[in-house]
């Protein structure tokens, strides 16, 4: 039996306020490796809060919360592999299949062979049947299940699920006891949010009851004496029968439970052997990585290139037969063309980040090892070569519909750098600013609102770039100025971007 | 292990005791010594403004409006620098009060940014023939206007707090980038726009009158900005624990 690394979980002192409204208050609560937690409290008492700041997906307003004794505020990513969180939401990408989905996660994580680890989970989780369809069209149940196996992906040593047994029927439900109980015996430490009192009987050796002020009940479930707890303002009996846990046991470093007798020993590695890892994917990578999944999410569900190169498309044709004399090659005809690519832009990775908004699928990558700037990084990728794709077709189409005579003293290069640099400043501004629009509550709809008036400068440039281009000049110093424009304004809002981007899209 | 339920305890009663502190807050009535400072100096202005400066032999009485034009500017600035650097306090520690600061001094940034805008357009109107021409500076001042009431948009659709702080603060550290585009402009395209008469390599180029009433100008709208942003933290300040109290 292999020996885990002393991976504590401690909240000292730890507060946690959304405004003015506090969630959790002065928290103290230390979780040995290799305890089987539940954790109860009243709506709203911050089970929830408590999880995600353990995960790593919310900071503390006051206090530390501490893994294997390092501040999760100053650790490294590589801390994020010791975690696997189990949430409300799936965190998968409903276009993609779960086996997509995991290979996703799997990379991010550094699995040393993503393929034979999702087939020993799929095996132990019972998940081969729906490993190739939709994650977005599997049931309740199957859906935790894939949750569940995203989680174990990199065989954490701590696992954090939120209520986990909702929407379950009772045999899925049975059947989590038992993955739990295992995980448990080899010494994982497990936390797990529970509505029910007796969901708390099931496997945990530890009972945590969060109150209004603070850690109200934190004792052992394993003693066969009767006492009282209050839990959600109702004071619970717990007779001293005897417990239906069975008692705890050393193996590993743990203190959990022995894994049942008959169990499938295949099964029993699956969930678990620590799989080989290796170094995680550093920035550029993982860019790679999630830039690659957007794509392939776009390939099947054609959204972005559906809807934004149909609007480009409509509004050329619609300008060039209704408004704009042929010839034309001022101001008025190119600036049609850029706020044609402007909106397809805005509808493309605003729809992008909406699917990251879906399922919360974006935390998905907010707990890999992925450092935050690829996110940004891969998602602005995805965005360009998304445009790039629609530009092909669009600047053509402009050129042949509103140009008219000027056609012949075209200068190629010059309209491709425009396009180039353009594209570029527009695709960072709606990348960041799309995180902030999908979070408001107006959604997508918001973003041209706060991206227009970031980029009327790149626009004028671009305007009037892609004129002088038009005309066969590109060696003026006009000309210099307004491309110096455009790459300063993409190098200075694309750091500024970068440096930002985290703290839109993590969740407080 | 079985489980035995009990009945429900009491529900915690809010007393007044609880309102008390707001209470106090509203009930104190007196006027700071910076609302007195500030209108002090808004009847010092007015009359360096209208009596003590000169009037432009070319433009007459229009001129005048650059006392208001040129400080409002200025506020503006001002106003944007305090929300940039209170937005980047606040993503660096999460205090509540930055977001505050950052928040107040936008929205009064906007009120002078409006100024500016309106004024410029009446003297463009006047000495130029048109209300509004396409002048880079015009332009990138109505564009620092747009993106301020971009600011203000997302914080009035974004009800969670935190994120609301996160968000407003991501985009009051992007726009302020583009103050430096506002103030080159100037330099890097030859417009309509009248030439920096202050900062200049040979030094001010207006008579010393003039300069006066523009410094006297900058002084008093600097104070009312002071005061417009401290008495908006105090509203700030009474709706958050209002909102504390409520939930």
């Amino acid at each position: 039996m292999q020996v885990l690394p002393r991976s504590d979980l401690s909240f000292v002192d730890v507060s946690k306020t959304f405004g003015r409204h506090k969630v959790l208050r002065h928290v103290d609560l230390t979780i040995p490796a290799g305890s089987f937690v539940a954790l109860m409290g009243a709506n709203g008492a911050g089970k929830t809060t408590l999880l995600r700041l353990a995960a790593g997906l919310a900071t503390p307003t006051r206090g530390t919360v501490t893994v294997a004794g390092v501040d999760l505020r100053k650790a490294g990513p590589g801390l994020r592999r010791m975690i696997g969180f189990v949430s409300h939401d799936g965190l998968n990408y409903g276009d993609l299949t779960s086996r997509q989905n995991l290979l996703f996660h799997a990379r991010l994580f550094g699995v040393a062979d993503p393929e034979a680890r999702i087939e020993e989970l799929a095996d132990a989780l019972d998940l081969r049947r729906v490993l190739d369809r939709p994650a977005g069209v599997l049931s309740r149940g199957n859906k935790q299940r894939l949750t569940l196996a995203r989680a174990l992906l990199h065989g954490p040593d701590i696992l954090l699920l939120d209520e986990p047994f909702t929407g379950l029927d009772e045999a899925s439900a049975a059947r989590l006891v038992s993955v739990l109980r295992r995980l448990h015996a080899e010494g994982r430490t497990i936390v797990m949010t529970v509505h029910e009192m007796s969901r708390a009987l099931e496997g945990p050796t530890r009972l945590v009851v969060i109150g209004d002020h603070g850690i109200s009940v934190d004792r052992p479930l394993d003693e066969s004496v009767s006492t009282t707890v209050v839990v959600e303002d109702r004071e619970l009996e717990l007779v001293g029968a005897g417990s239906t846990v069975p008692p705890a046991a050393p193996t590993g470093t743990g203190t959990g439970t022995p894994l049942p007798e008959g169990s499938d020993p295949v099964e029993r590695a699956a969930l678990t052997t620590r799989p080989a890892l290796v170094t995680p994917p550093r920035r550029t990578r993982a860019a790679l990585a999630i830039a690659a999944k957007d794509l392939r999410v776009e390939l099947k569900s054609r959204d972005v290139l559906g809807s934004s190169g149909l609007f480009a498309l409509t509004v050329l044709v619609t300008a060039s037969f209704t408004s704009i004399p042929g010839g034309n090659t001022g101001a008025m005809a190119t600036g049609i063309l850029w706020i044609s690519l402007l909106f397809a832009v805005l509808l493309g990775v605003g729809r992008s980040m909406a699917r990251e908004s879906q399922d919360r699928a974006i935390e998905g990558l907010l707990l890999s090892p992925a450092p935050r700037e690829s996110i940004f990084l891969g998602k602005l990728l995805a965005g360009l070569v998304m445009m790039s794709a629609i530009e092909i077709f669009i600047v053509p189409l402009f050129l042949v519909l509103m140009t008219g005579e000027s056609q012949g003293s075209l200068d190629v290069a010059a309209l491709m750098l425009t396009v180039v640099l353009a594209t570029i400043g527009i695709v960072v501004v709606a990348t960041l600013f799309s995180g902030i629009a999908v979070g408001s509550r107006m959604g997508e709809s918001l973003l041209p609102l706060i991206v227009m008036p970031v980029v009327i400068p790149l626009m004028i440039a671009a305007v009037e770039t892609t004129r002088l281009a038009l005309g066969g000049g590109d060696g003026s110093t006009g000309s210099t100025q307004w491309y110096l424009l455009l790459a300063g304004f993409d190098l200075v809002v694309g750091l500024a971007a970068i440096a930002t981007f985290s703290f839109v899209v993590e969740d407080s | 292990m079985s489980i035995e339920s009990k009945p429900a305890l009491p529900d915690v009663v809010l007393t007044t005791d609880d309102l008390a502190p707001v209470a106090a807050t509203t009930t104190r009535r007196h006027i700071s010594p910076l609302a007195i400072a500030t209108v002090g100096m808004l009847a010092v202005f007015a009359y360096f403004a209208f009596f003590f400066a000169p009037e432009d032999e070319l433009q007459g009485a229009m001129q005048r409006i650059f006392y208001i034009h040129v400080p409002s500017a200025w506020v503006c600035f001002m106003a944007f620098f305090v929300t940039f650097c209170a937005s980047i306090g606040y993503l660096s520690n999460r205090k509540e009060s930055w977001d505050m600061v950052a928040a107040s001094s936008a929205e009064i940034g906007t009120i002078f940014t409006t100024v500016v805008l309106v004024t410029g357009m009446m003297w463009g109107h006047a000495i130029w023939g048109v209300y509004w021409t396409w002048e880079p500076r015009l332009t990138s001042f109505l564009v620092l206007w747009l993106m301020y009431l971009a600011y203000l948009a997302v914080r009035a659709y974004t009800p969670d707090p935190s994120r609301r702080a996160r968000f407003s603060a991501v985009i009051g550290i992007v726009a302020f980038i583009d103050v430096p585009i506002i103030y080159l402009s100037v330099n890097w395209w030859r417009t309509l726009h009248p030439q920096q008469v202050i900062v200049t390599g040979g030094g001010p180029h207006m008579p010393a009158a003039m300069l006066i009433a523009l410094m006297v100008g900058l002084a008093t709208f600097s104070l009312v900005y002071a005061y417009l942003l401290r008495t908006r933290l105090q509203v700030a300040n009474l709706s958050a624990q209002l909102e504390e109290l409520e939930s």
